[in-house]
């Protein structure tokens, strides 16, 4: 019976225009978000560089920042992340002239200089490129600004800040960002080590699972409440509401069914889209000399994403049950919102007890095995609360269906 | 095997309104029909018997079966509410199939199940129809398809002709009647023709209270002495208005040719009024305003 309906649920659900939207949206992501995903390759003794991680250092954070924010000036376009999301606002001329005196101070540099630095930089580059071959670029070292050496880590961040309140905030020129983007090459060996790690314990696949699972965690915070909400005001759109609850169901077996359909709904998008990066990732690990893991991947969208599908949907079902779509739509909008700004600081190694935790960057295994704990408590955390919401959601229907909810005891 | 539901001085109150009044009643296999003015508790009562409601006091029984129990009540009984719909994009027999689910039949039994009861409310054509597109009617039809899916030993229908038009009206009746051979069906309507046309035994309901319980001859026969018929001009129409209950009239030129309740006979001479064999309407009338009236 129950398996009957199961599917019965699946192909409703599935017939729904907010199910086709859904879709479009996972492909609209995919298509914009997850086409252009570096590789991964096997560093060499010798190599110019061998990528870059995260750095503690004060100077390295005030070099990338004066780097970018000179970038910046020269393009007038500014990147900002208003709610975790990516925009580049333009100046006018005075806030112009403000950068560039900024960018004076802080560097101890006209900006005439600056520039004849960055020209004679381009001109390497391009000799480089005239050489043998276009990997002499490498040899070339990588454009940076430094500050001057008067100038202070707290005075850098004090002049950082007016910066950023003049972009609007949430600007690359915050102080967390200024942390987090702070990149050092590695060495050799931190190179080395970083890929052993990917290749033994990842087996590549492990790596592009995250990636993946770091994008499609942001959309199955919030996306799958809408499908959770179109199912529960389905009964009551349709008048059907009185004749389901006559029938002869269990409340806890027709919410269950109900809730485990939407659940594989709005998974099967994921699992789809999820081939194209699977198998990307086992090639990479064919070319690297090891058999790339699709189980691996699947074990990180059953243990990463999945719990986010459980809480959307449980959450969804119930504050629709409690106060209506629009109510659930509102509450879970809010909460997906102060998750993605809660992380958008920094986006490789953010968990806590956020709802998307963010891991974007391809292999970082080391960070990952820091924070594996933290993931997997926040994970169970989030499957424990899908349970406890669900159960809530059964008593709530069960009383409503027996007209025992509200003041009056009028439901139907 | 005990085929009656029993109420005994059952209350349900909704906040401080007493919607069902100290309601005592047994209803019997056969069609029993639930009459009472729109407001009167009928729907009420419904829910109720179909567990969607909790009494607030008193005691029913179904078959048996105490009415807390709620799965078992709900494997026993058939309902279709007062506004019956369904998916508007599944067809007929996908809304079918899908409540057969959940009355928990069997796969092998539900297309031979499904097939047989859309027969018999005519709707065996429309079994790919969406039903967005059925009528009133068909979709009424297709409720009682759905009632009948587990083949209940109750059956509920709250004001099921409400809606329809004589045709379909005439022919959902006899369905109801067809069906009520083999379990108990329960009619709530305000509509007295579904009541004459169909039942033996009814319930009279009016702002919670029971006001009568009986058979349709008994109810006739309370109200024997009490029908009287006219012809009145126009202008003694007012007059009669003023004093008596007025159940009926027909036009004919200047004159009216009614029918009316008269408990106080004092007027009655200067009408010239004689005394008639009451219909199912007059008596219902009776009862309903029968405090006032006095």
């Amino acid at each position: 019976m129950y398996w009957q309906l199961f599917w019965k649920e699946c192909r409703q659900n599935m017939k729904s225009m907010t199910y086709v939207l859904y879709v479009c949206c996972f492909i609209l992501f995919f298509v914009t978000q997850l086409q252009d995903i570096e590789g991964i390759s096997k560093p060499q003794p010798g190599q110019k560089k061998y990528g870059e991680m995260l750095s503690n250092d004060e100077d390295v954070r005030m070099e990338c920042a004066l780097t970018e924010l000179f970038y910046s000036y020269q393009r007038n376009s500014y990147p900002t992340y208003p709610l975790g999301f990516h925009k580049n606002v333009q100046t006018d001329e005075e806030e112009q002239e403000l950068v560039k005196e900024t960018l004076e101070r802080l560097t101890g540099q006209t900006i005439e200089e600056l520039e004849k630095e960055r020209n004679s930089y381009e001109e390497k580059v391009t000799k480089a490129m005239e050489g043998k071959s276009a990997e002499h670029i490498w040899e070339v070292d990588s454009f940076k600004i430094m500050p001057a050496e008067t100038v202070s880590y707290e005075t850098f961040l004090e002049e950082m800040k007016k910066i950023d309140a003049m972009l609007g905030g949430q600007s690359r020129f915050s102080e967390q960002r200024i942390k987090s983007e702070a990149k050092e090459e590695m060495s050799y060996e931190q190179a080395k080590e970083e890929y052993e790690k990917i290749i033994e314990k990842d087996k590549v696949s492990g790596a592009y699972a995250r990636l993946f699972c770091d994008y499609f965690g942001i959309l199955l915070a919030i996306l799958p409440v809408f499908l959770a909400v179109t199912r529960a005001v389905r009964d009551k759109r349709a008048k059907a509401q009185e004749v389901v609850a006559s029938k002869k169901i269990s409340s806890a077996g027709l919410i269950l069914t109900r809730y485990l359909a939407i659940v594989t709904a709005a998974m099967i998008p994921v699992l789809i889209l999820s081939i194209s990066p699977a198998m990307q990732a086992s090639y990479v690990a064919k070319a690297l000399g090891v058999s790339g893991d699709m189980l691996l991947y699947g074990e990180y969208l059953a243990g990463w994403l999945l719990p986010s599908v459980l809480f959307s949907v449980s959450a969804g079902f119930f504050f629709t049950e409690l106060a209506g779509g629009a109510f659930s739509i509102l509450v879970m909008g809010m909460y997906w919102l102060i998750s993605l700004l809660q992380s958008a600081y920094q986006l490789t190694g953010s968990v806590g007890w956020n709802l998307i935790p963010r891991f974007n960057s391809l292999g970082q295994r080391g960070i990952y095995e820091a924070i594996f704990p933290e993931l997997a408590a926040n994970r169970i955390f989030y499957t424990g609360l899908s349970i406890l919401l669900i159960a809530a959601v059964i008593l709530i229907y069960d009383k409503k269906r027996k007209g025992r909810w509200g003041k009056s005891g009028k439901y139907h | 095997m005990d085929t009656k539901i029993v109420l005994e001085d059952v209350c349900k109150d909704y906040g401080n309104k007493r919607a069902l009044n100290h309601i005592d009643l047994t209803i019997e296999s056969g069609m029993f029909g639930l009459l009472g003015p729109n407001g009167a508790g009928k729907t009420t009562m419904m829910k109720v018997l179909t567990s969607l409601l909790p009494k607030t006091s008193g005691k029913i029984t179904m078959c048996g079966i105490p009415i807390e129990k709620s799965k078992e009540i709900r494997s026993m009984v058939g309902y279709l509410p007062q506004e019956f719909s369904m998916y508007g994009t599944m067809s007929v027999y996908e809304g079918m199939d899908y409540l057969a689910v959940l009355s928990g039949i069997q796969k092998g039994q539900r297309r031979e199940r499904i097939m047989e009861l859309l027969k018999k409310v005519n709707l065996d054509d429309c079994a790919k129809k969406k039903i967005k597109a059925l009528s009133g009617g068909m979709k009424r039809r297709m409720g009682i398809a759905q009632a009948l899916i587990h083949n209940p030993r109750v059956l509920i229908v709250d004001e099921p002709t409400a809606g329809l038009d004589p045709e379909e009206r005439v022919r959902f009746r006899n369905l109801l009647c067809e069906v009520a051979q083999e379990r108990i069906v329960l009619l709530s309507t305000h509509i007295v023709g579904d009541i004459e046309a169909t039942c033996e035994k009814i319930a009279i309901l009016k702002e919670g209270n029971l006001l009568y319980d009986g058979t349709v001859t008994q109810l006739l026969e309370g109200a024997r002495e009490v029908i009287f018929q006219a012809e009145v001009s126009r202008i003694e129409l007012e007059k009669v208005k003023s004093h008596y209950f007025v159940t009926g009239m027909v036009s004919q030129g200047q004159k009216v040719q009614i029918r009316f309740i008269a408990e106080d006979r004092q007027w009655l001479p200067f009408l010239n009024a004689e005394k008639c064999a009451p219909n199912v309407e007059d008596a219902y009338l009776y009862f309903i305003h029968k405090k006032e009236m006095r």
